[in-house]
């Protein structure tokens, strides 16, 4: 089944909002966040789909929060689901050539360390961004929204993509990214993704399981500065 | 579809099933079971449609006839399985729910098609397993609530075994569209002769409105639509099994969501998650069988 970018753009947006309005009444922290099990939906829409459907997942979450968290701070949450999208199309193609499917174990596990990836990366992009361009730091929000988008990425983005790249539904995907520009060497391409990870993973660990601040903490603006840096290699 | 993505699919759905629970506990009192049947059914119904509506082309008096008879053994276990939550706690509803580990392979030896040495093996563990679990008591038998969650284990199980004939037969989609819809026209029919203002009597809510709206989407649309397409690739023993493993996902979101769940974190609740696993391991093995030399389904 292939579509027109067009009709690809409706549907991922459509699927956006008939999964995020319901549960904008399931607040865990007021004015925020809410459960969110759309949140399932960019990894597969990035894979599926690409740049369009980041985009319309970035478009998606922000009408959804007219219907009850919209404020300045929508912004990041434009640009934290784009990238939700954007980020697994991107990586997926840097360990294989394969059109995005499951049928392989080892297939699997790279999916669960993309949507770990991209997990640690949009939970940044909201806390460190609400600090940086709001002045706020709140920690249960980058915990919120990192376990929010890992749980339904794995627990309900992985079997709506099987469902669809079964033989009876067989959805097409877009071909891989034309260029990498600032990941020309292949080896590096290999390897940034795994360095840049593991930078945000110990952001991770600091904010989880140390409860460390970028108030108090310096080392995190450093981390943080040098993630911005690998992401963007990774996204341009 | 390989093993794994299969074994995946089942496992969301039970996840799905599993969660349900919280948003059923969240409708009002006075919403009829019918009428929570007619509200989520028909919002799937309609949903799938609006997605898949191209199915509708290649619909035939069998597809229709099939979907038909899915959906009297599916709205049989709905209000059954309603009724039963109903009255109950979520975990005793849970482990009778479950039965249904014990009633297909028994539904299965009567059709002749002998399950294998680890299906029942597995079976008997995983029972003991969810008995565990639930510091079952004999005297939660003697309620109407239990007898109701006993017919919905039993119409379910019938319903595993039709959906596994059928979905090898039929598209998958357009089964579980034509279930959705014909199991809202079945559950409107009964609400409208329970009460004949049907919506005009329910108190809605947004927070009522939401939990409808989520039970239909993934308690009905995603977990039938995934079901069809599992069961097409699978053996109903092996759906049974996977689906058997509800106390462990429920006890896994009583600890993640502590407020949503009643449940509590107990050891006999980890022993019995522990022993539900194993059974699950037990039955998907097969080397009892190559013990005795014994085959799969070797009756078949």
């Amino acid at each position: 089944m292939k579509l027109s970018r067009i009709k690809q753009f409706f549907i991922v947006l459509a699927a956006f909002l008939v999964l995020g309005i319901p549960f904008k009444v399931m607040v865990l922290i007021q004015g925020f966040t809410e459960v969110r099990p759309v949140n399932g939906i960019p990894p597969i829409a990035g894979l599926i789909c690409g740049p369009v459907g980041a985009i319309a997942c970035g478009f998606g979450n922000l009408i959804a929060d007219l219907f009850g968290t919209f404020n300045a701070t929508s912004v990041l949450g434009f640009f934290g689901n784009m990238v939700a999208a954007y980020l697994p199309y991107r990586l997926w193609y840097i360990y294989t050539d394969e059109e995005p499917n499951f049928h392989k174990n080892r297939n699997i596990l790279q999916y669960i360390f993309i949507c770990f990836s991209a997990a640690i990366t949009v939970a940044w992009i909201l806390g460190f961004g609400l600090y940086y361009g709001f002045g706020q730091w709140m920690e249960n929000i980058y915990t919120y929204i990192l376990f929010n988008n890992l749980g339904f990425s794995i627990g309900l983005g992985m079997p709506l993509f099987i469902m669809l790249s079964s033989e009876d539904v067989h959805v097409c995907c877009v071909s891989g990214p034309k260029r990498y520009l600032l990941m020309k060497n292949q080896k590096l391409r290999f390897v940034l993704p795994i360095v840049y990870t593991a930078i945000m993973a110990v952001i991770f660990v600091g904010v989880c399981l140390f409860h460390v601040s970028p108030e108090q903490q310096p080392w995190l603006h450093i981390l943080s500065a040098l993630g911005a840096l690998g992401l963007v290699m990774i996204l341009v | 579809m390989s093993k794994t993505e299969n074994n995946i699919l089942l496992f969301s759905i039970t996840l799905c099933w599993a969660a349900s629970y919280v948003f059923i506990k969240e409708l009002p009192a006075s919403l009829s079971t019918y009428g929570y049947l007619t509200m989520t059914c028909g919002i799937a119904a309609v949903l799938l449609t609006a997605i898949f509506w191209k199915k509708f082309l290649h619909i035939t008096l069998a597809t229709l006839g099939k979907s038909a008879f899915l959906s009297l053994l599916l709205t049989l276990n709905l209000l059954f399985d309603k009724l039963g939550i109903d009255r109950l706690s979520s975990s005793t509803a849970s482990v009778l729910a479950a039965t249904s580990i014990l009633i297909v392979p028994f539904l299965l030896l009567i059709m002749k098609k002998s399950p294998t040495r680890n299906n029942l093996a597995g079976a008997v563990i995983i029972m003991a397993g969810i008995l565990i679990t639930s510091g079952f008591q004999v005297e939660s038998l003697l309620s109407a609530g239990a007898l109701f969650m006993l017919l919905s284990a039993v119409s379910s199980s019938v319903y595993t075994i039709a959906v596994d004939k059928v979905s090898k037969e039929e598209d998958p989609m357009l089964l579980s569209i034509l279930q959705m819809w014909i199991s809202a026209i079945f559950s409107f029919i009964l609400w409208f002769i329970e009460d004949p203002s049907t919506f005009a009597s329910v108190e809605y809510s947004n927070e009522m409105l939401s939990s409808i709206f989520i039970l239909a989407f993934f308690a009905k649309a995603y977990a039938y639509v995934a079901l069809m397409y599992s069961q097409k690739y699978s053996d109903p023993i092996s759906v049974t099994i996977i689906a058997s493993t509800e106390p462990v996902v429920t006890l896994v979101l009583a600890v993640l969501l502590p407020t949503a769940f009643e449940e509590s974190f107990t050891a006999a609740s980890v022993l019995g998650a522990a022993v539900i696993m194993l059974g699950a391991m037990v039955s998907g093995t097969n080397f009892l069988s190559r013990k005795k030399g014994g085959t799969v389904n070797e009756t078949e």
